[in-house]
């Protein structure tokens, strides 16, 4: 498979919300980046889950992300079952803003050549066929500052 | 320290033969459990109606996808009463693990005769997808649009990590999967028994990168099951004792779900997730890494064999590329031989299980790629999330 990273078929991603998860996907249909943060202990969680593992209490306030990130690994994927041509490039990201939130996500229009760790890459909205926006990443133009 | 105390042994240990996936057929799910459960009782010289307990693993489910119930084994095999019957959680992390559970059930006086077993048949699911085939809920939706549907894209992930903070090669991947080959091609019954070059590795397809076809564990069909039961019992039965010399598993919330999860420290990023299981293991044994004489390590993706290494103390953190690719896993020669039977690789794939056969063999000194003396062996249960789990067996001498 040669050429530039695509995402997942809009008709293939499947989103699904529950009531702790309600706000990102929300936030993130006006492509907004937030991420829960512990109203009492300032510690952040990801994904979103009931209660905070540091201090066991629930409410959390949603901070936003600028959206800049650095990927932490990624690999690129040859094709999925069903899918042969399919160039998919998965990338572990963190946010500078956002201390200890790793995200996964998936790397748009790419070549695999261009990718590393520690190459930036900023946020980039992807609509799904269930209405809903995927927080995907392309590479940043300024590419990294490794090289 | 002082070795810790053997209270309970491996006495059977039965096994159907190996296929690809989908050749089993016409056998089914339920015969070949059957019949690796009644190897185990003639190689233990036991009948299937004394046993009393079954201590599983991945939640009882045989390949993922199916189920092979107590009840319908106890009503296929003709076992009278069950004092004790179930399952460490997670997945094929607890293979290993299992025996441990079959150990605690004997020590609480629980039950006697206690099966662990494992079955894969081909149900047309892939393993390989396995998470894109399953359920999608609030936590799983953040992994799925992604496209790492498999254990195989997921630990790929992992790999390039410790590639970059490491500097690990693939040529120490591919050093596994040779290595493995070789043991592999002496063994009957073994799936892949071909050689395997360092050509045909590097030209092997792109899976996901950096892992190719041979850093996967094959597909496989079969069965394999194992007895246990007291020490005091086991030295009365037919073969050699193979003593469970320690047991652990669990594992920390740094690697929980692993994987699947992504948000461990860096330094549990890139590893096996094993290193608090491999701790206690060793603690509760009173041994050293360097006491072991043959290591099985679970290996459903050749990195893991390498992150396994470093967890357990064969080598330094970090120090797995350049371990590997000195030799020191092979059997021929290696300081540590490491998947003896040819693994998950290149043998068979039945979610850990082969490697306890294996270790029953090296131990009973009747392996074919015998390590000359061998007195303890590690054996692992799969990198997954939680739990881990991880046994030394002794030959009973």
């Amino acid at each position: 498979v040669n050429g530039r990273s695509a995402a997942m078929p809009a008709e293939l991603v499947r989103i699904e919300v529950d009531v702790f998860t309600a706000p990102f996907w929300e936030a993130a249909r006006r492509h907004r980046l937030t991420f829960p943060r512990c109203r009492y202990c300032q510690r952040f969680r990801w994904p979103p889950t009931p209660v905070c593992p540091g201090c066991r209490l629930a409410e959390v306030d949603w901070i936003e992300a600028r959206g800049d990130a650095q990927v932490f690994s990624y690999t690129v994927l040859h094709g999925l079952p069903g899918s042969p041509e399919l160039l998919l490039i998965p990338v572990v990201v963190q946010f500078p803003d956002v201390p200890g939130i790793r995200f996964v996500s998936t790397l748009l229009d790419a070549d695999p050549s261009d990718v590393h760790v520690e190459a930036r890459v900023a946020v980039s909205y992807v609509p799904t066929a269930s209405d809903w926006q995927w927080p995907a990443f392309r590479l940043s133009p300024s590419g990294d500052d490794r090289r | 320290m002082a070795m810790a105390p053997r209270d309970a042994a491996i006495v059977g240990v039965g096994a159907t033969s190996y296929y690809r996936r989908g050749g089993s057929a016409p056998q089914t799910a339920l015969s070949l459990t059957a019949d690796a459960i009644l190897a185990a009782c003639g190689d233990a010289g036991l009948s299937a109606s004394q046993i009393d307990g079954f201590a599983y693993y991945a939640n009882a489910g045989m390949g993922y996808s199916q189920y092979v119930d107590t009840a319908f084994l106890m009503e296929t095999l003709g076992i009278p009463e069950v004092t004790f019957t179930a399952s460490l959680t997670g997945g094929g992390g607890g293979s290993a693990g299992a025996i441990g559970l079959a150990r605690a059930a004997i020590l609480a006086g629980e039950a006697e005769t206690v099966v662990t077993v494992m079955v894969m048949k081909d149900t047309g699911a892939r393993l390989g997808r396995l998470f894109g085939d399953q359920q999608i809920d609030a936590l799983s939706t953040f992994l799925q649009p992604t496209g790492l549907i498999g254990p195989g894209h997921l630990i790929a992930v992992l790999a390039r990590r410790h590639m970059h903070k490491y500097g690990t090669t693939r040529e120490a991947f591919a050093e596994i999967a040779i290595s493995q080959r070789l043991n592999a091609a002496a063994r009957d019954g073994a799936i892949k028994r071909k050689p395997l070059s360092l050509d045909d590795y590097f030209a092997a397809r792109m899976i996901a990168d950096p892992l190719c076809l041979f850093d996967f564990c094959l597909e496989s069909d079969g069965a394999v099951a194992v007895i246990t039961t007291s020490i005091e019992r086991a030295r009365d039965l037919r073969q050699l004792p193979v003593a469970i010399v320690a047991s652990a598993h669990g594992g920390s919330q740094e690697w929980g779900r692993g994987f699947t999860w992504m948000g461990m420290p860096d330094a549990v990023f890139a590893s096996s997730g094993h290193a608090t299981v491999a701790g206690r293991l060793f603690a509760r044994s009173g041994l050293q890494p360097s006491d072991i004489d043959v290591a099985l390590l679970y290996d459903h993706f050749s990195p893991m064999v390498l992150m396994q290494l470093e967890d357990y103390g064969f080598c330094g953190r970090g120090d797995g590329d350049e371990f590997v690719r000195s030799g020191a896993i092979r059997f021929d020669g290696g300081s540590i031989p490491v998947n003896t039977h040819g693994g998950h690789l290149s043998e068979a794939y039945i979610i850990g299980m082969t490697h306890v056969r294996e270790a029953v063999e090296q131990l009973r000194w009747t392996a074919t790629n015998q390590v000359a003396g061998a007195e303890l062996a590690l054996v692992t249960g799969g990198p997954a999330p939680l739990p881990t789990s991880a046994l030394i067996l002794g030959r009973d001498s």
